[in-house]
């Protein structure tokens, strides 16, 4: 039988070996332009009649050894956010976004919603769900064209820039898995990091929190870590806490776990209290006065204790007044009610009512090595 | 055969073939008369290599092949007890035990040509074994090396084999049955076997298969492996040979056949799994956690090279997004200096790795290795010079034929040489989803072969989790006590001791 | 072929025919018809599948050994099986022939947008004819072999576990599903492949006990399933489950190994292996249902026929809606004949044994 077949097999071989049928999606390495940074900014309509349109640019790694630049950037204005047809006008390479790692919006974007943005993100098999968001409170194209001599290439540092930081310090994950997930969950806000050019550097400056797919507020860069640790748990920090009018100090390798503890009280109103239990070493203690003894070490901790919760707090209030509950006590407050209970309740409302008082416990492993 | 007839042939199943094995595997009608001495002489007309000694006074001719027999025992046993004796003493030394009377023309002729001398006396024939045919002695096999272990290796006399088997297995139920195969060349074929241990069904089946075999000449043991195999057409080997003495004594132990050519420094162990081809002679005499190691290193270089470079071809013509962030622009730019599109890249540098290793196999030990070295170093710098590849390519290709070397069946690593050409076109011209194509074409072949009968993938499949002690990591001694189920025998266990 | 099939053959053979590319849209289903914390409906289908198994248990202890053909001859005309055999044939055939093309469009989706499936499927269903006629007992080493290559792959979806959080799943059970009939009909569809060991008969060996396989296969298959869910409820939040096409594709793309990126595409190329097992088994089927109509006919012609055929009847519909709206018809037909073939079966074979009982 086998040679019966070979006829027909070798028929179909050297047709196949041409090529013929899969031609069409040869994605030769070389020949490609890896996007590997994505920009949304808005273009106001000049007119009442002009509908805003939105202006794209993307970021793609030179493979060329004797060109000079490392990145090529494209831009292209139109009104949906999927231009490749005239990006793929404007270069000598075959555009693919496989490679894509940040999509960065311009944050007049996310306050109008999101969603109809992520669209073209979201339904494209080929890029994968771990590409990360960013907002900008710069015109996009601007930052992605930033020049700076120690950074040859933006799309890589931007890149490595969250994802450090959501590995080594306070900033939670944030990409298209995750805002959508938070997104239509029931009980929990998306947030996405903001970015932006500064003199020397483009810098992590705050996390955006949302509404539903809309751009509520923003916690500033400075109360990163107390956001981050009423959001979960983390494994690696740094903060700095003032304890007296001059002394500060800071604390290193930094664990945080958080605990929510939620109840009803009678009258059908939420309290809460949300345990953090930071575990670091001491690294600095600025202006100190000469810790001796047991009992002012305790003492200063119980100040950092103080001083911490108030920050945590402090987020907190801003949530509830941007009724935007980014920290999931939704997800927690879902177990206290019944379906139909939870279905008929306004979550964003009684949110906003909610009493949440924050405890921290910190237990500090060494103070240094230097007494 | 009508019309109807050919098309029935084609369309409905066909009926098992019940042919009965000829008795030997010679077939000619053997020739009765009586070997005279000229009838012999006559055979032999115009063999100039055929001498002929009288000895007028006894009526005595002696015929022999010079170089076939030996000299000093044709002198001990002949010549010199001829030149010193008389008619009387002639009789009283036929009657030795040494001189086999001749009854036959075609024995008489078999027996000169097998390198006894042949002594005719009054119309009658006497054979004397002397025979010493020329022939190299026991050396270390070239093929396969070992580091520690013995290093004597067969060589091309089928008795010296037998022998450095039979001093390592000194025991009367180790069997040697002997098979002539080749109308020509009258091979002796030696198939070895323990007798309890061994399943007689196989050595059944191997024995009427050889004596099956019609041919003229049968020189090699690979060669004799392909006119008796199931599967002649598939890529992989089906019988396990070596040129080492203390594998087939291992072998037969596990109640494997071991059949030995004449001719052949190669030795065929009958049944075998694909997992003893990964198997090297050091694994058994190593320590179990080492051998384990370097099995498995090997199991990893088997899928390396094979799929490597293809790996690469699918990925650099369809696959972009699986490389890492941090090789990318490093392997785009390193392309880009090439004009010619992965694939043909690929099957460029692969085909001059090829050619190398075949001219270094042809040229002679001295020039072949520095062919290998000027080849491999020089013309693969020099190609990613000139932009003809990219220095990754030449990475995975060398990868690739360095795995190779690392299977110790110089058989196995031949075929899989095949194979890897395969899947590289099918990953130029499909990307990943042809490798998989690939991958299941193989599975497809392997789960397909049989080795008389037996299945080529235990002990995978069948599963059996005794063997996969021995064949896949090698276990400990004292937790291997069982002999490897393809051998198929009631006398299991080997290891009683009780620790 | 004089070996036969032992346990732990057919454990491995069932359940890698059960398992096929619907396992990668299984969390979505659940979620969809059956609401929040769907994944736990996948225990009760997984019961209801076993009583199948059981009715298929009490068709071969009834039958004594004979196979399908014969039974069926006990108390039907031959005309009327061969037809209904025949009917069952392209059936499955065409179910195989579906799925791999599914497959190839779920791929293609990912890695090869422009090409038209013809050309892979080509290649596909020459590997799987070669797979159907080396015969059921080298096919199922084949599986074995596949079966302990492609492990790995549900074990990587474990290291998620981190990624998963209690809150996600909602305290509520089964709110919110739509539809829930044709949940149950695609969770029972997913579960489909037992059905095989009706056909398995006459190469069993003498044991008995050989159909205790069936169970574990199943029982395997229940555990992975149930397990993959339910991470797969903590991973996504319940509304991003609906919306997903295939959630566990994406739980894939999550998993991160050192040197590769996109791992979820790697992980689909892999699971080819274990489409191709399902593909290739219906395939059997189909082609032992040929040769039992026609047992003279060298079974390569049927296989080459069916196979040829069904590639382009499934040409037809080209999209991957298209080809999932015609699975999802024809896993109804296939459960439709899982619980009537054998009712039907058992049946027969009762009537004839009280007609003996009564001629006797």
């Amino acid at each position: 039988m086998r040679k019966y077949l070979a006829v027909p097999v070798l028929a179909f071989v050297t047709v196949a070996a041409s090529g013929c049928g899969t031609q069409a999606d040869k994605r030769v390495l070389e020949e490609l332009g890896m996007i590997s940074v994505m920009g949304f900014d808005l273009e106001e309509g000049r007119s009442e009649e002009e509908v805003n349109s939105n202006r794209t640019t993307v970021l793609f790694p030179v493979i060329n050894p004797r060109a000079t630049v490392e990145e090529e950037v494209l831009s292209v204005t139109s009104r949906s956010n999927n231009s490749r047809q005239e990006l793929s006008r404007m270069t000598d390479r075959k555009l693919v976004f496989g490679q894509l790692r940040t999509a960065v919006f311009n944050a007049r974007i996310a306050e109008n919603g999101l969603l109809d943005d992520l669209d073209a993100l979201l339904r494209d098999p080929t890029l994968g769900t771990r590409v990360k968001l960013a907002l900008t409170d710069h015109n996009v194209h601007d930052l992605l064209t930033f020049k700076h001599p120690a950074i040859p290439r933006i799309g890589r540092y931007i890149d490595l820039l969250l994802e450090k930081e959501s590995i080594h310090l306070f900033l939670p994950r944030s990409n298209l898995h995750t805002f959508y997930r938070d997104l239509r969950d029931d009980g929990i806000d998306p947030v996405i990091p903001i970015i932006n050019p500064s003199t020397d550097s483009i810098k992590l400056d705050g996390i955006g929190l949302f509404r539903d797919d809309r751009l509520a507020g923003r916690v500033k860069a400075e109360e990163m870590p107390y956001f981050v640790m009423l959001y979960g748990d983390f494994r690696q920090g740094v903060i700095t806490v003032q304890v007296g009018q001059t002394e500060f100090v800071t604390l290193t390798a930094l664990r945080s776990e958080r605990d929510v503890r939620i109840r009803r009280k009678a009258g059908g109103a939420l309290a809460a209290e949300i345990r953090i239990l930071l575990n670091g070493s001491v690294v600095e203690d600025f202006g100190y006065k000469n810790h001796k003894t047991k009992k002012s070490w305790e003492e200063l901790i119980r100040k950092i204790n103080r001083k911490v919760e108030e920050k945590c707090e402090r987020q907190i209030r801003l949530m509830q007044k941007l009724r935007a509950d980014c920290i999931g006590m939704g997800q927690y407050a879902r177990r206290l009610y019944s379906y139909p209970e939870w279905k008929k309740l306004d979550w964003r409302e009684t949110f906003a009512d909610m009493d949440i008082r924050v405890k921290v416990d910190l237990h500090v492993k060494d103070f240094g090595v230097y007494p | 055969m009508g019309l109807v007839g050919r098309l029935k042939s084609w369309f409905l199943k066909k009926k098992t073939d019940n042919r009965r094995p000829v008795e030997d595997g010679l077939n000619h009608p053997t020739d009765d008369r009586q070997p005279s001495f000229s009838l012999v002489r006559e055979q032999f007309d115009d063999c100039s290599d055929l001498v002929h000694r009288s000895y007028p006074h006894l009526g005595v001719d002696l015929l022999y092949f010079g170089h076939m027999v030996g000299v000093e025992a044709l002198d001990r046993d002949l010549v010199r007890p001829l030149e010193t004796s008389d008619p009387d003493g002639l009789a009283q030394m036929l009657k030795r035990s040494q001189f086999v009377r001749a009854d036959s023309l075609t024995e008489a002729v078999e027996g000169i040509l097998d390198g006894q001398a042949a002594l005719f006396h009054k119309g009658f024939a006497w054979l004397v074994h002397v025979s010493d045919p020329p022939g190299r002695g026991v050396e270390q096999s070239e093929v396969e090396g070992s580091i520690t272990g013995p290093h004597d290796g067969f060589s091309e006399m089928a008795s010296i084999n037998i022998g450095l088997i039979r001093r390592r297995l000194k025991s009367a139920r180790l069997k040697a049955v002997k098979v002539r195969v080749g109308e020509l060349s009258h091979t002796d074929v030696y198939v070895m076997y323990i007798e309890d241990i061994a399943n007689p069904a196989f050595v059944n089946e191997l024995l009427s298969r050889i004596k099956d075999i019609e041919t003229d000449v049968m020189q090699e043991a690979n060669a004799l492996v392909q006119l008796i195999e199931d599967h002649p057409n598939s890529i992989f080997p089906q019988f396990y040979t070596t040129e080492r003495p203390d594998i087939a004594v291992l072998k037969l132990s596990m109640g494997r056949i071991v059949v030995i050519v004449d001719g052949s420094p190669t030795v065929i162990t009958a049944p075998s799994s694909l997992m003893e081809y990964f198997n090297a002679a050091d694994d058994f005499y190593m320590r179990w956690i080492s051998a384990t190691g370097l099995r498995i290193l090997r199991f990893i270089a088997f899928v390396i090279t094979v799929s490597f470079t293809a790996f690469y071809v699918s990925v650099t013509t369809f696959h972009y997004e699986l490389i890492p962030r941090t090789l990318l622009v490093n392997l785009a730019e390193s392309r880009a200096r090439v004009p010619f599109p992965p694939l043909y890249e690929a099957l460029f540098m692969e085909f001059t790795i090829e050619m190398l290793r075949e001219a270094g196999a042809r040229l002679p030990s001295k020039i072949g290795q520095t062919i290998g070295i000027v080849g491999g170093i020089v013309i693969g710098q020099a190609a990613v010079q000139a932009g003809f590849t990219s220095n990754i390519l030449i990475i995975t290709v060398a990868t690739s034929a360095i795995a190779s070397f690392v299977i110790p069946s110089y058989m196995m690593s031949t075929s899989l040489r095949l194979v890897r050409f395969g899947l590289i076109l099918l990953a130029g011209i499909w990307g990943n989803l042809g490798l998989m194509l690939g991958f299941g074409f193989i599975i497809a072949d392997l789960a397909n072969l049989t080795v008389l009968k037996s299945s080529y993938l235990t002990p995978i499949a069948p599963f059996n989790g005794e063997d996969l002690k021995r064949l896949v990591i090698r276990g400990p001694y004292w937790a291997l006590r069982e002999r490897t189920s393809q051998s198929v025998t009631k006398n299991k266990t080997f290891n009683k001791m009780k620790r | 072929m004089n070996e036969k099939l032992n346990a732990f053959h057919i454990v491995i053979l069932i359940h890698m025919t059960q398992v096929g590319v619907t396992i990668f849209s299984l969390p979505r289903i659940c979620a969809t018809h059956f609401g929040t914390n769907g994944w736990i409906a996948i225990l009760p289908i997984g019961l209801v599948v076993f009583a199948n198994v059981a009715l298929i248990h009490a068709v071969v202890r009834l039958g004594g050994g004979r196979s399908l053909p014969e039974m069926l001859g006990l108390f039907l005309p031959k005309p009327v099986y061969g037809a209904l055999l025949l009917g069952m044939s392209c059936m499955y055939a065409l179910s195989a022939c579906l799925t791999s093309k599914q497959y190839v469009l779920m791929y293609e989706l990912q890695s090869f947008p422009a090409t038209r499936p013809y050309v892979f499927r080509a290649g596909i269903d020459i590997l799987i004819f070669f797979l159907v006629i080396i015969g059921i007992y080298n096919l199922s080493k084949a599986v074995t072999v596949i079966f302990f290559s492609t492990i790995v792959i549900p074990f990587t979806l474990l290291s998620l576990y981190d990624e998963t959080e209690l809150v996600r799943y909602t305290p509520f059970f089964l709110k919110e599903g739509t539809d829930f009939m044709a949940g149950c009909f695609e969770v029972y569809a997913a579960y489909l492949g037992f059905e095989i060991s009706l056909f398995l008969i006459p190469y069993v060996g003498r044991s008995t006990r050989w159909f205790r396989g069936v169970y574990v296969a199943n029982t395997v298959t229940t555990v992975v399933y149930l397990i993959l869910s339910i991470i797969a409820f903590g991973f996504f939040s319940y509304g991003q489950l609906r919306d997903m096409l295939y959630p566990l594709l994406e739980m894939t793309g999550h998993v991160q190994l050192p040197i590769i990126e996109r791992v979820d595409t790697l992980m689909f190329t892999f699971f080819f292996l274990v489409a191709l097992v399902t593909a290739t088994l219906y395939f059997w089927i189909a082609t032992e249902l040929f040769s039992y109509v026609f047992p003279k006919l060298d079974k390569r012609w049927p296989a080459a026929f069916l196979i040829t055929v069904t590639y382009f009847v499934s040409s037809i519909p080209n999209e991957l809606d298209l080809v999932t709206g015609w699975l999802r018809i024809m896993g109804k037909v296939a459960i439709a004949t899982a619980i009537a073939l054998p009712l039907l079966l058992i049946g027969g074979m009762l009537i004839t044994r009280a007609r003996r009982a009564k001629a006797s």
